[in-house]
């Protein structure tokens, strides 16, 4: 697979869901829906998001766009990383929408229910991030030249 | 010679003793000195005898010394000694105790002698802090639609058939002065003041909502939010204010448990005056998912508004017509 299209696919992936995610904290905070933790929610959320976005960002500033057409990446890396990043957005978006529920029952704060959730959204964000980094570093040589 | 010596003797005798009688006044009086009229009184011996005026005065001619006889309607007959011509008699107490002691012999409440009469242990109930706390809201009723009514329990089974239709079947009773204070169980409401459909009306240690877009989209963004209530009727005679004092959650809830479950006799057949008043005190809280709960001061319904929604006031009104 064309490396440049895989990036592409898994950054939009990746830029279009953060900034969904972003949208509803600002929500929540125009509703003080954190009340005084609104701080603490937001470093929470950005600390889940900001580290792989930036990742994207270097990659693409410093990597050649053009010469990356002409590498191939195992579609194998490419499946991997992009479907983690799908389980780990879903995990997300399912803890941020189980609120209502999840306050009433732990009978927490938002606030405290997030950072619980962090025990199992960190061991995912984990192993996403270590394959984007596979990915990015993986390269198939093409039909003439092979890379390791 | 012999018959006219027997008769100057006789006369002079008769002159001797009418010489030997005296005037003697005085008063029959009473412990506080007040003159009994109609007391008789009669020199010992003889039918000389007289009655007190409306006063108390009397005056008899006696012979010295005499020993009067004074004798009145229920009193027993007393002897005094004349040992002067103006004399005081004055009603001793022990003929006051005497009938007391007489009255004490017949029962004092006819009911006793009635056979299905049972006398009541008047065992005092706790007492309502009065000023009461703070309130949320407070509504007073109008006298006019209760001037039907004589005792105290009268009022209360008024209330207690709001308080029932409504379901609201358990309460508590304290006293107040010269009436008493009627708390109901602490409950769950809607912001609007309706209460909860049963049973989350009385679990009020839980939130949760009812599944819909709306409720979720609420609930995600603003939070879930309970209301909860307790209404305390107060009826007294005496006038009173509320305090400063703000009333927790918990508190209002362990009024159930501090309180009489039934109108003790003794209070319920206390009268209910002109004087007495019936208001209603409103108790809200608010409670946002984990924080705790919040006095509403002050609640943004009258304490009108929160009858009406409980559905209390209306019920009594229909009862209540004027």
């Amino acid at each position: 697979m064309n490396k440049f299209k895989a990036q592409r696919r898994i950054a939009s992936l990746w830029f279009i869901l953060s900034f969904f995610l972003i949208l509803l904290f600002v929500l929540f905070t125009f509703t003080n829906r954190f009340d005084k933790n609104s701080e603490d929610a937001w470093q929470w959320l950005l600390q889940q998001l900001i580290p792989s976005l930036t990742l994207f960002i270097g990659v693409f500033v410093a990597a050649s766009q053009e010469k990356l057409k002409d590498i191939k990446v195992s579609s194998f890396y490419f499946k991997l990383t992009y479907y983690l990043s799908i389980g780990y957005f879903f995990l997300m978006i399912l803890t941020i929408l189980a609120i209502p529920y999840a306050v009433l029952n732990l009978d927490k704060t938002v606030y405290e229910y997030l950072q619980s959730s962090s025990s199992y959204l960190i061991p995912v964000l984990g192993l996403v991030t270590a394959s984007l980094g596979i990915f990015f570093s993986k390269e198939e040589k093409s039909d003439n030249a092979k890379s390791d | 010679m012999k018959k006219y010596n027997l008769l100057v003797t006789f006369l002079l005798l008769n002159i001797s003793v009418l010489n030997a009688q005296e005037l003697i006044t005085g008063k029959v009086v009473d412990i506080d000195g007040n003159g009994i009229p109609g007391v008789s009184i009669v020199v010992e011996g003889t039918i000389i005898g007289t009655v007190t005026d409306i006063d108390g005065n009397f005056q008899l001619l006696g012979p010295e010394n005499a020993v009067l006889l004074i004798s009145f309607v229920g009193m027993k007959t007393i002897q005094y000694i004349v040992d002067q011509s103006d004399i005081i008699i004055e009603f001793p107490d022990e003929y006051k105790e005497e009938s007391k002691e007489k009255k004490k012999e017949r029962p004092v409440y006819m009911k006793k002698e009635r056979p299905d009469y049972v006398e009541e242990e008047i065992t005092p109930i706790p007492q309502f802090e009065l000023p009461p706390p703070k309130a949320s809201s407070r509504y007073v009723f109008e006298k006019s639609r209760f001037k039907k009514y004589k005792k105290l329990k009268d009022i209360d089974e008024v209330i207690s058939g709001a308080l029932s239709a409504n379901g609201y079947s358990e309460k508590s009773y304290f006293s107040v002065p010269n009436g008493f204070a009627l708390v109901t169980r602490i409950e769950k409401i809607n912001e609007d003041g309706t209460s909860v459909e049963p049973p989350d009306r009385w679990n009020v240690d839980e939130l949760n909502f009812k599944f819909s877009i709306s409720n979720y989209l609420k609930a995600l963004f603003l939070g879930t939010k309970g209301y909860y209530r307790v209404i305390v009727f107060v009826v007294t005679d005496k006038s009173f204010s509320t305090s400063n004092k703000e009333i927790s959650k918990k508190e209002a809830y362990a009024w159930l448990n501090q309180g009489n479950l039934t109108l003790p006799e003794y209070i319920g057949n206390m009268k209910f005056t002109r004087r007495h008043q019936i208001v209603s005190l409103v108790y809200e809280f608010s409670k946002k998912e984990s924080a705790e709960p919040i006095f509403s001061d002050p609640s943004k319904l009258t304490g009108e508004n929160h009858l009406i929604k409980a559905n209390i006031l209306p019920w009594i009104l229909v009862q209540t017509p004027q």
